[in-house]
């Protein structure tokens, strides 16, 4: 049952992918590529940007890709929750734990070999999102969350830790549909603040001041493609970051002085010494983040496993 | 089960109200057997297996059927080959039959002439022969 | 070795007790009923027996062993049938894939034979099959583990009479193979002498009797005499029901030898009307329950 669903649901999302990944490549390979490798003039002569822009607009289906974010809950919901869950509704567990073999090894055998399936599925989910995400991987990189949650170990860690998440609330619920709804907000309750509270902070950001320049805009860095940006703006001389309320009184102290001044306000503030920063934390920190991440989940997974078989084992079951 | 198929001299029955128990039940269809010359010594009796499957019973049952039959020294269990029986039991005589029944039949003009009807004397013989057999026990 | 022995087994839930201070002998061989209204902890025993549930307090063995900390043992030697005989929504074959796989003593040919005589088709889903054929699938499935205890939860409930009949017959075949102890229960007491030999009588949690039918029988009597308030007897035997009209008295009393007071009629009565009479008056226990007589007359 589970493997079938999970294989439709696999072919469903690979024809997706086949589907809109065939056509952006088409549409990557041509300038967009080339923009990768240029810099300066040519870059501008190119008008790069612009050609950058549309593409990760068009190509990459950022709003609709974010739904996949759910797709490793759907193990826990599908797979995990009704493990157990549906064997006390249905009374099947009187039949199942009654058996020759002890139902400690019952569950035991269950997890073990739904673990290595889940890893599977999820392994097939990563390669398929992995070459679907490449040439945007060219473009943004992979640090950010729509690349990092999808590639590298994290679609696996967060599969298994949905599935062991579902399968001890069914077991402790008892009851498949409210246990499905359990899983589906626990995983979520989890999730989410990983990525907003603790990934930001897994490893100190790195701070690049440079002194602030029309040209460079507010990125001071020389190459930043693909680099996870927490934070940027403008400090003083005494590197004391600007507020929103005092650049906007910057902006309009410039804007008023500028008449004194060539070049307008973007002159104005470089003479008067402000310096732009930057907080990120680069791309080639992919891999880092990813095991501190994966080692979260697998061992949250690794936690609820274990109070499974232990229930299942422990706990009364008319 | 088909009854024609088993080759058995006896077919038991049960019948579930009648408040013997259902070793007694077939102790006493093996003995009634006996007294007609339905069983002869030497016919073998139903596998406990075959009274099981056709009576759906309990083999326990049927086992201590047999082992009191074997006590009385009516049967005799062969293993590995099933059980026997050992000896007929002696019924009263034609002749005795026919004295005891003429006596009876007198007896019944009596107690209709006294006013009991077939129900009242059915009654009234069958205390009097629990009477008997706790004088017998005593 | 008894086959279940329970000692003061206790189960509590909440502030019900489900069972409360069960104690209990079942020898090997017999085939015993667990007899008692719903609700009376029938299931609750034959749970703890198969340690789906833990005893609150007290404990209860199978031929020795703990099904709680012995599971390994005790699940080899068990066979359990439960309520309304739960099956996957395999097809016939696929749950004899199963047991085969859940239990080192299987023995396929057993299963095989047992549902091809009562024909039940093996490529058909067991929810597709009619109930008193899932009961012989769900009764070859445990029989097929080759259980020295078989404990089957009410398994003629649903079933029409027919399929009543042949459940019971392919049970009652098993046992004549011998080396199987059998404890089930069951609230409809027709029939009950054809298939017991030993009776346990639950009532609100409590045991109230225990002990080989035929002695249960032969030891209750129903007393019919002229009014009385059964007093006298009462002194000797143990009075269970006491029906009064104005002229008459009639007691069903478990005796204690010989009742010797003419005033009485003595009569012989059904094991079922011994259930009903208990069951009507749950306060009557009759422990320490009725002895043996020899275990050599039963089946090893």
């Amino acid at each position: 049952m589970e493997a079938v669903g999970a294989i439709v649901a696999l072919g469903l999302v690979g024809g997706f992918l086949a589907l809109t990944g065939l056509p952006m490549r088409a549409a990557f390979n041509g300038q967009v590529h080339e923009c990768l490798s240029l810099t300066g003039d040519a870059y501008r002569q190119h008008s790069c940007q612009g050609l950058l822009r549309g593409f990760e607009n068009q190509a990459t289906f950022d709003g609709l890709i974010a739904y996949f974010n759910f797709m490793p809950a759907l193990v826990g919901i599908f797979v995990g929750a009704p493990l157990v869950a549906r064997e006390l509704e249905r009374g099947t567990h009187r039949l199942v734990w009654t058996q020759g073999i002890t139902r400690l090894r019952w569950i035991s055998i269950k997890l073990f070999l739904l673990v290595i399936g889940c890893a599977i599925i999820a392994g097939a989910f990563t390669a398929a999102m992995t070459w679907w995400r490449s040439p945007v991987d060219q473009v943004q990189g992979r640090l950010l969350p729509l690349g990092f949650d999808f590639e590298g170990f994290t679609p696996t860690a967060y599969a298994l830790f949905a599935f062991a998440l579902g399968a001890a609330v069914g077991t402790v619920v008892r009851r498949t549909v409210p246990a499905m709804a359990i899983t589906l907000l626990g995983f979520l309750a989890v999730r989410f603040p990983v990525e907003f509270l603790l990934r930001p902070n897994y490893l100190a950001p790195v701070t690049t001041v440079t002194a602030f320049t029309a040209t460079a805009g507010s990125d001071p860095r020389a190459d930043g493609r693909g680099d996870w940006i927490l934070d940027g703006g403008l400090m003083d001389s005494t590197h004391h970051r600007l507020s929103n309320a005092e650049l906007s009184q910057l902006y309009s102290t410039a804007s008023n002085g500028a008449g004194n001044t060539k070049g307008g306000a973007d002159a104005y503030i470089q003479a008067h010494g402000y310096l732009s920063y930057v907080d990120f934390h680069p791309a080639s920190r992919f891999w880092t983040f990813q095991a501190i991440e994966a080692a979260i989940f697998l061992s949250l997974a690794v936690l609820l496993l274990a109070f499974t078989v232990w229930w299942v084992r422990a706990r009364s079951a008319g | 089960m088909d009854i024609a198929q088993v080759p058995q001299t006896i077919i038991f029955y049960l019948e579930p109200r009648s408040g013997v128990a259902p070793y007694m039940q077939l102790v006493r269809q093996v003995q009634h057997a006996l007294r007609l010359g339905m069983l002869r010594p030497g016919d073998q009796l139903p596998t406990v297996r075959e009274v099981v499957s056709h009576l759906a019973i309990n083999p326990n049952t049927v086992l201590k059927a047999y082992r009191e039959l074997e006590r009385a020294g009516l049967v005799a269990s062969r293993p590995g080959q099933g059980t026997f029986v050992l000896r007929a039991l002696a019924g009263p005589t034609a002749a005795d039959q026919t004295a005891l029944g003429a006596k009876l039949d007198s007896w019944l003009d009596e107690a209709h002439g006294a006013g009991m009807d077939s129900q009242a004397i059915e009654a009234f013989i069958a205390v009097c022969l629990r009477s008997h057999s706790r004088e017998e026990i005593a | 070795m008894e086959a279940l022995r329970a000692r003061r087994l206790s189960k509590r839930y909440g502030d019900t007790w489900a069972l409360r201070d069960c104690t209990l002998n079942i020898p090997p061989g017999r085939v015993a009923a667990l007899v008692g209204p719903n609700g009376a902890g029938k299931t609750t025993l034959l749970h703890l027996a198969v340690g789906l549930i833990a005893p609150t307090a007290g404990d209860v063995e199978v031929f020795g062993w703990s099904p709680r900390r012995q599971p390994t043992v005790v699940l080899a030697r068990v066979g359990f049938l439960a309520q309304d005989r739960p099956l996957y929504r395999f097809t016939v074959e696929e749950m004899l894939a199963l047991g085969r796989r859940l239990n080192p003593r299987w023995d396929d040919a057993l299963a095989r034979r047992r549902l091809s005589a009562v024909g039940v088709p093996l490529h058909r889903r067991t929810d597709k099959l009619s109930g008193g054929q899932q009961s012989q699938v769900a009764l070859a499935l445990a029989l097929a583990k080759r259980p020295e205890l078989l404990l089957l939860d009410e398994p003629a409930a649903s079933l029409d009479p027919l399929a009543r009949r042949e459940f019971m017959e392919g049970l009652m075949e098993a046992v004549a193979e011998g080396g199987l102890t059998v404890v089930f229960s069951s609230h409809v007491l027709a029939d009950l002498e054809r298939v017991c030999d030993y009776l346990v009588i639950l009532s609100a949690a409590h045991v109230q009797l225990a002990g080989d039918t035929d002695e249960m029988v032969a030891r209750h009597k129903l007393l019919t005499g002229p009014r009385c308030d059964g007093e006298s007897v009462g002194k000797v035997h143990s009075v269970v029901q006491a029906l009064h009209t104005d002229r008459q008295t009639t007691l069903l009393v478990r005796t204690n030898g010989h009742i010797y007071d003419p005033s009485w009629t003595v009569s012989d009565v059904l094991l079922e009307d011994v259930v009903l009479a208990y069951l009507r008056a749950p306060g009557v226990h009759a422990l320490p329950e009725p002895q043996v007589v020899s275990d050599s007359e039963w089946i090893p």
